[in-house]
């Protein structure tokens, strides 16, 4: 099992209009037309903000998990790039 | 004959470097990040920029190392040397074949994971070719441990060529050396999306680790065949 280190670990202030801007880059850096961008990322992080609210601390790790489980709905590849954050290099 | 040895050795040591994973993988940080905020002819440039980060500080570092053998050392290493960097490189096999890549389904690297941050980091938040060209720079810089060797070898065997062909074969180096970006680039133009290429990576990471090791090894081996027991 991946030991995980401590920023990983670190408890993150969740803002959801972060996460929408985040979400619309990373969609459009794997071609999703931004009107269908738009449309996914709305759902996307109004059901992780509904997941969060149910916490009382988020780590990064934790956001990036429940957004793929999320778009993984929507989109494979969209939910590929967070199932894969911090692990490239 | 007394070209062939010489430059097949830079050949191999060029893709012994091109098989390491380091900056294909801050390659792929950097369009991600790149193709979300800018158009596409704007990433375009500024990947070309980090090529070039690459491409410029691999030209310098042999360049310099050559000067320093052809000032210091002569035109060639003494068998001694020669085992001594003959056994770098069978301990570097070794290491890329056990440590390089860290287990699991990702293609993260043995890397300190503070490098790792503070190249990510920058991959993110790059936005000029300036800053494109200096990711290049240290994405080398911090591949050193691995390519330092490489450079050392290509350097000795560059000295034993005429002039021209040292120039040529500096230049051979570098073009094999970031051929693994240059050919990213172009599937990324064609049409490959960044996920679909680091799926790819991730499938193939043991083949990888197998031809960066082997790499290694079989250059250790032609060094200790044709310059320590000649």
């Amino acid at each position: 099992m991946r030991r995980k280190n401590k920023r990983e670990l670190a408890p993150v202030t969740f803002d959801e209009k972060k996460l929408r801007e985040d979400l619309l880059h990373s969609a459009k850096a794997i071609g999703i037309s931004i009107g269908v961008a738009e449309i996914i990322v709305g759902k996307i992080s109004q059901k992780v903000a509904e997941r969060l609210t149910k916490r009382a601390a988020v780590t990064t790790d934790d956001l990036n998990r429940f957004i793929a489980e999320e778009a993984e709905k929507y989109n494979k590849d969209l939910a590929y790039v967070y199932k894969n954050r911090g692990k490239i290099i | 004959m007394d070209m062939v040895i010489p430059f097949a050795e830079v050949i191999l040591a060029a893709f012994v470097q091109a098989s390491l994973q380091l900056q294909l993988g801050s390659l792929l940080l950097l369009y991600h990040a790149s193709l979300g905020k800018h158009v596409r002819k704007k990433t375009r440039s500024i990947v070309s920029s980090y090529i070039a980060g690459i491409g410029t500080l691999t030209f310098l570092a042999i360049a310099a190392i050559s000067f320093m053998f052809d000032r210091y050392f002569g035109d060639s290493l003494y068998p001694e040397e020669v085992v001594i960097i003959v056994s770098m490189l069978a301990a570097l096999a070794v290491i890329v074949w056990i440590f390089y890549y860290k287990r699991g389904k990702s293609t993260e690297l043995w890397l300190p994971r503070s490098v790792a941050k503070f190249i990510d980091s920058h991959a993110k938040t790059t936005n000029s070719n300036t800053e494109a060209f200096s990711l290049g720079v240290l994405t080398s810089l911090a591949e050193m441990p691995f390519t330092l060797v490489l450079f050392v070898v290509a350097a000795n065997s560059i000295l034993k060529l005429p002039p021209l062909w040292q120039l040529i074969s500096v230049v051979i180096y570098t073009t094999l050396a970031i051929l693994p970006a240059v050919i990213l680039r172009f599937a990324v133009r064609r049409g490959e999306t960044i996920t679909s290429i680091q799926r790819w990576r991730v499938k193939h990471k043991t083949f990888m680790r197998v031809i960066s090791g082997v790499g290694f090894l079989i250059l250790g081996l032609f060094l200790f065949a044709f310059e320590a027991l000649v």
